[in-house]
């Protein structure tokens, strides 16, 4: 947090003008075994077995897979082989043994995807630019331009009741392929469009602040890319998500008038996750910009251990669901893109 | 010199009948109080004296039904002071003598006599005060691990930066551990740091120290004397677990205007007291740091460097005290006093006006008390007294963030403003009763009206010309407490003394009703005069603590009530010790054993910080036990021209918490086995006093995390794509930090107008380890990870001069 920092760069110095003294600590350390698993119900479970180190310990740092282990995993009590593909409302359970660095195991439930829809999605602030190019390449063409606006989206979930639900979303813009040659430069008068989301503004939604406490809200810590949340505010019922996506940018160039090159859009990925994979997100969030992680790190608090669900205390057995939502913006570009022309 | 005449009347009278004027009495090196009140006892005379004239005389008297007259010319010959008997009272004044005479009185009070004056007001000679409880020697008393400390007391222990400070003055007593070093913190007997009961003019202080722990509240310069309990604790004393400080401010000199300034390196004080007109008195004292002062050329330094951000940094603390006394009759005193002490820090950034962008970023922190109060006290009879307080505390703490930003012609503003507070209406009454020479009875009741406020949080969002303000709020949790306490110091023959008392009590909230009986009990045995055994129990109980996360003391430590389906915490604990003194008392010996049991306890349990911050605060609490035993060991030296103390504690704490560790018990981060304080005074010559204090104890406990581990960044590293190395769970306070050790020296040295002070803090750089961090080592752009102890304080002197008038 830096304002933190700030403060005890000239507190610290001045008041307790303190040292730092590398040194060896004379303590007993056994590496144990961790697990990392992130199961997506429908897909084959991927199991990372490693293992721990001394923080020190440079020389080792490079690998620390562990070559004799075992894993079993388990669901709902029974093991299953590589091929086995996890269901909602699976209990994974991970089991690695190692002859070197012992056991660990670990559990997780695989949660359910629960029910999103885009209820609505405005576009505004829109602008077109019909030349973005010098005035003799665009000639001819029948679609050019750029088109710049900003989007607010409804996305509304509807909470399952009988489940503590945890959730993450994320986005992606997708746009119809261009031909492109293996210099990576596009074929001459080859129609191209790029469509692209330039930010999201993580302060429109306040459900992405839930896990940033008063203290930190002062301290001027803000929610910049952490999109999990949880339905303790509204469990069992439906929430809107307001989404405020800016400066979407499309680019367009075609000699001749083609529907296919306005196929963009955007895709709304809501993943029910597990408990576990929210935690580890809400932990890194607290140990980068947390207050008393702060003060941990200069010695100053109880330093903050990684969060971990594995016996051994090492890595993260996750789960996750996936609901996806489309808007497609085509229409609304062939209607601007018209618009835009014909004003013109 | 301060000058405080305060005009004072033994309460004590009766007993043995008033005719016989022949006494017995032994003491040696005793308060010169002590002794009158077993005169008082024997003759049922009262002594009339100003509490200056005989501040910390100690007095060395064998006589066997020696008439009265004779007693006390034994008692006083050669002090510089002379007494008459006027009827019932013996009134004691400075000897004319005394101008020319060299006083060779036994004082450790570091002010120097001035002329003696003639006790011009003998209107006020009827004044009734309000006294240490702790005059007589552990030997005699039936308390256990009670010592009363003058401000004298706490001038003479050298500290960091100069600063006198009474709660680093305590850390020098066997059973008290600093906690971390530098800070304000006190852990006594295996306790925590919110167990403590600071108590100002008997109204309770929340926070009781400045600048992150570094310096207590309390200005040392106008301190009278300080009543700490830390092992039997009197029944009047409950709501902490662990130990009672009962802070006495000084009144207002009723022979003329006298103060003091000083002038030190981190702050500077200003006191002064006197009369207002011939009943009454004032006493003004304030301190404030420098710091701000210090820091500016820092920052323009650095400012001066950067062009395109500039720098705010601004840190002050302040403690302003006042206080106004009357005499109403030879029966009632009254008071009206106040407090404000309050930190406040200011900070943050703003780009160069060239710069392309103008942002502004402010943080304004702002903390303290407040606290005004009134009292009463009446002389109901010769054998009871009364002190009838009324107060109102107030703890505050608020912080808040302005950022301003102006891009594209666009401004806008963000104000968040977050406050929280505790406020007390105290009402009490204490009493004092003293029904035959034997026995003195107190007895009291209080009632609180507690007003918490955990948070409140207002958002504002400016864009352009148009704004929206968002309050969240907590709820404000109110809460009303009834305590009822009696005891009984009991002297049932000449060998056993009993201190027997009950205190009970009753917090109230959100409608449910807790309650608390404390009895108290200590026993004292005596082997003949010089040498006795006690034995004590007490419980005590804690209805309210503080929430703490680190290990400075910071604003945004709340202070909270038991709530929902916690219990109040309660502490239990058993003692045996034995006291002994030398025949001229120039020496005393104690050693004493204990072993405490502490139940609810409550802290922070594992991964606290994932629990959403809009549930209930005690959804991240754990509720748990605690035992500390331990044996202390103190000898001091308390005349001659070296006086001092030498004392050892060997000490265990440990924890267990429901959701803490794994449920596993763990010890306590203050879990030093061995302590030892070693502290000399030697007084040179009238002018020149040398002190000298070492401390050394085995190292705090800290949670030592040494391995690593590694998860995949596709788990919801949302701020970075790789993996993220994360430190490996171990047990808590798994590692003992190296023995810590440190020798302070200070000389004062005095001249007509005042006194120097010089210190020398950690005089041979031996910086000791604080924590253990996991940092890097850079070397010609090679970085590899390394442990670091993080050690601070070298060797820091300090010069400090105080005027006084």
């Amino acid at each position: 947090m830096a304002i933190l920092r700030k403060i005890l760069i000239y507190i610290l110095p001045f008041m307790m003008t303190g040292c730092y003294e590398d040194f060896t600590p004379d303590i007993d350390v056994t590496p144990v075994l961790c697990i990392n698993s992130m199961i997506t119900a429908g897909e084959p479970v991927e199991v990372d077995v490693s293992r721990t180190w001394l923080y020190t310990d440079v020389q080792s740092e490079a690998d620390h897979s562990v070559k004799d282990a075992t894993v079993s995993v388990y669901a709902n009590g029974e093991l299953v082989d590589g091929d086995y593909l996890p269901r909602e409302g699976d209990c994974i359970r991970i089991v690695a043994d190692s002859p070197t660095y012992g056991h660990a195991e670990g559990e997780v439930t695989v949660p359910h995807a629960v029910s999103v829809r885009i209820s609505r999605w405005i576009p505004d602030h829109i602008t077109y630019t019909p030349e973005t190019y010098a005035p003799e390449e665009v000639d001819g063409y029948e679609m050019i331009g750029f088109l710049s606006f900003d989007l607010s989206v409804e996305l509304e979930i509807t909470d399952d009741p009988a489940d503590e639900n945890y959730f993450r979303l994320s986005f992606d813009s997708f746009f119809p392929k261009q031909i492109v040659y293996d210099d990576g430069i596009l074929a001459e008068n080859t129609s191209w469009c790029v469509f692209s989301v330039w930010s999201y503004d993580y302060q429109d939604e306040p459900i992405f602040k839930e896990h940033i406490g008063i203290l930190e809200s002062v301290m001027g810590a803000d929610s910049y890319g952490f999109t999990f949340f949880t339905d303790r505010q509204f469990a069992g019922s439906t929430y809107p998500l307001h989404l405020r996506y800016q400066n979407c940018s499309y680019y367009v160039r075609s000699p001749k008038w083609n529907p296919e090159l306005l196929d963009c859009g955007l895709n709304l990925t809501l993943q029910t996750v597990s408990q576990s994979c929210y935690n580890w997100a809400n932990y890194l969030w607290q140990r980068e910009d947390g207050l008393y992680a702060d003060l941990g790190d200069i010695g100053m608090s109880d330093p903050m251990h990684g969060y971990s669900n594995v016996s051994t205390g090492a890595g993260i057995i996750a789960a996750r669901a996936i609901t996806t939502c489309t808007i497609n913006f085509a229409d609304f570009l062939a209607t601007e893109l018209h618009k835009a022309t014909s004003d013109s | 010199m301060i000058r405080r005449t305060i005009l004072m009347m033994v309460l004590m009278t009766v007993g043995l009948s008033v005719a016989a004027q022949n006494v017995t009495i032994k003491a040696v090196n005793q308060p010169a109080a002590t002794v009158f009140r077993s005169i008082i006892g024997q003759t049922g005379k009262n002594f009339v004296y100003s509490s200056d004239l005989l501040s910390d005389l100690k007095v060395t008297v064998d006589v066997t039904d020696k008439p009265l007259k004779s007693v006390l010319d034994d008692i006083f010959r050669d002090t510089g002071i002379s007494y008459s008997i006027r009827g019932n009272n013996v009134v004691l004044k400075r000897s004319k003598k005394a101008r020319k005479v060299k006083v060779s009185v036994k004082r450790d009070n570091d002010r120097p006599f001035k002329t003696p004056q003639s006790l011009s007001k003998p209107n006020m000679f009827d004044e009734v005060e309000v006294v240490s409880r702790l005059e007589a020697p552990a030997v005699e008393t039936a308390e256990m691990g009670a010592r009363k400390v003058t401000g004298a007391d706490i001038r003479n222990i050298p500290v960091l930066l100069g600063e006198s400070d009474v709660i680093k003055a305590l850390h020098t007593q066997p059973g008290v551990t600093e906690g971390t070093e530098g800070m304000a913190g006190m852990y006594v007997h295996g306790g925590n740091a919110d167990e403590n009961l600071c108590m100002l003019d008997n109204v309770p202080l929340y926070q009781v120290n400045h600048f992150g722990g570094l310096f207590s509240a309390f200005n040392s310069d106008i301190i009278r004397y300080i009543d700490f309990f830390k092992t039997s604790m009197p029944a009047k004393y409950d709501g902490r677990l662990s130990s009672f400080l009962d802070v006495r401010l000084q009144n207002g000199s009723p022979e003329g205007h006298h103060g003091s300034a000083r002038i030190g390196l981190t702050s500077g004080a200003f006191n002064i007291s006197g009369p207002i007109g011939g009943k009454t008195t004032y006493m003004v004292g304030l301190r404030r740091s420098w710091y701000d002062v210090l820091t500016i050329p820092v920052i323009a330094l650095v400012n001066y460097k950067n062009e395109d951000e500039k720098t705010r940094f601004r840190y002050a603390f302040m403690d302003l005290n006042a206080k106004i006394s009357h005499r109403f009759s030879s029966k009632v005193n009254g008071f009206v006093s106040a407090y404000y002490g309050c930190d406040e820090l200011e900070t943050g950034w703003k780009d160069a006006e060239t710069s392309q962008f103008q942002d502004e970023e402010k943080y304004d922190f702002h903390w303290g008390n407040f606290v005004a109060q009134t009292g009463l006290n009446y002389r109901v009879s010769p054998t009871v007294s009364a002190e009838f307080t009324a107060a109102y505390t107030r703890y505050f703490s608020s912080l808040s963030y302005d950022s301003k930003s102006k891009e594209d012609g666009v401004f806008t503003r963000s104000l968040l403003n977050s406050d929280n507070n505790i406020t007390d209406w105290i009402f009490r009454g204490d009493f004092d009763w003293n029904p035959s020479d034997d026995s003195r009875v107190r007895f009291g009741a209080n009632y609180v009206h507690h007003s918490f406020l955990p948070v409140t949080l207002r958002r504002k969002n400016i864009i352009d010309d148009s704004s929206t303000t968002i309050t969240d709020s907590t709820a404000t949790f109110r809460a009303n407490e009834v305590n009822l306490y009696i005891d009984d110091d009991w002297r049932i023959t000449d060998r056993l003394r009993v201190n027997v008392g009950l205190h009970g009590s009753l917090f109230h909230i959100d409608g449910r009703t807790r309650g608390g009986l404390s009895p108290r009990l200590s026993v004292n045995w005596r082997f003949g005069d010089n040498f006795s055994v006690k034995a004590a129990y007490s419980r005590t109980v804690q209805y309210v603590h503080q929430l703490v996360r680190s290990y400075l003391s910071l604003p945004t430590d709340q202070w909270l009530p038991v709530t929902g389906d916690f219990k109040p915490k309660t502490a239990d604990k058993v003692a045996v010790g034995g006291y002994w003194q030398t025949d001229r008392g120039d020496f005393t010996v104690s050693v004493e054993a204990y072993y405490k049991s502490m139940h609810n306890l409550l802290d922070y349990c594992d991964e606290y910080y994932l629990k959403p911050p809009f549930e209930a605060w005690n959804a991240r609490l754990t509720t748990g036990r605690g035992t500390a035993k331990g044996i202390d060991l103190n000898v001091e030296k308390t005349i001659g021209k070296v006086t001092g103390h030498l004392s050892y504690s060997l000490a265990w704490a440990d924890r267990q918490f429901a959701d803490k560790n794994g449920g596993a018990k763990y010890p306590a981060r203050f879990d030093n086995r061995h302590t030892v304080n070693i502290s000399a005074s030697w007084r040179v010559n009238d002018k020149v006093t040398l002190n000298a204090a070492w401390v050394g104890h085995s190292g705090n406990r800290f949670t030592f995390m040494p391995q690593e581990y590694e998860v995949p960044g596709s788990f919801g590293n949302y701020y970075y794509s790789g993996g993220t190395e994360v430190p490996l769970k171990t047990s808590v306070n798994n590692y003992q930090l190296p023995f810590y050790h440190r020798l302070d020296l200070s000389c004062m040295v005095r001249n007509s107008r005042g006194y120097w002070s010089f210190g020398l803090y950690n005089a041979y750089c031996h910086m000791n380890t604080v924590a253990i961090v996991r940092g890097y080592r850079d070397d010609n752009n090679n970085s590899w990870p390394v442990f670091q102890k993080v050690k601070l304080f070298p060797v820091i002197p300090s010069i400090s001069y105080t005027w006084q008038f």
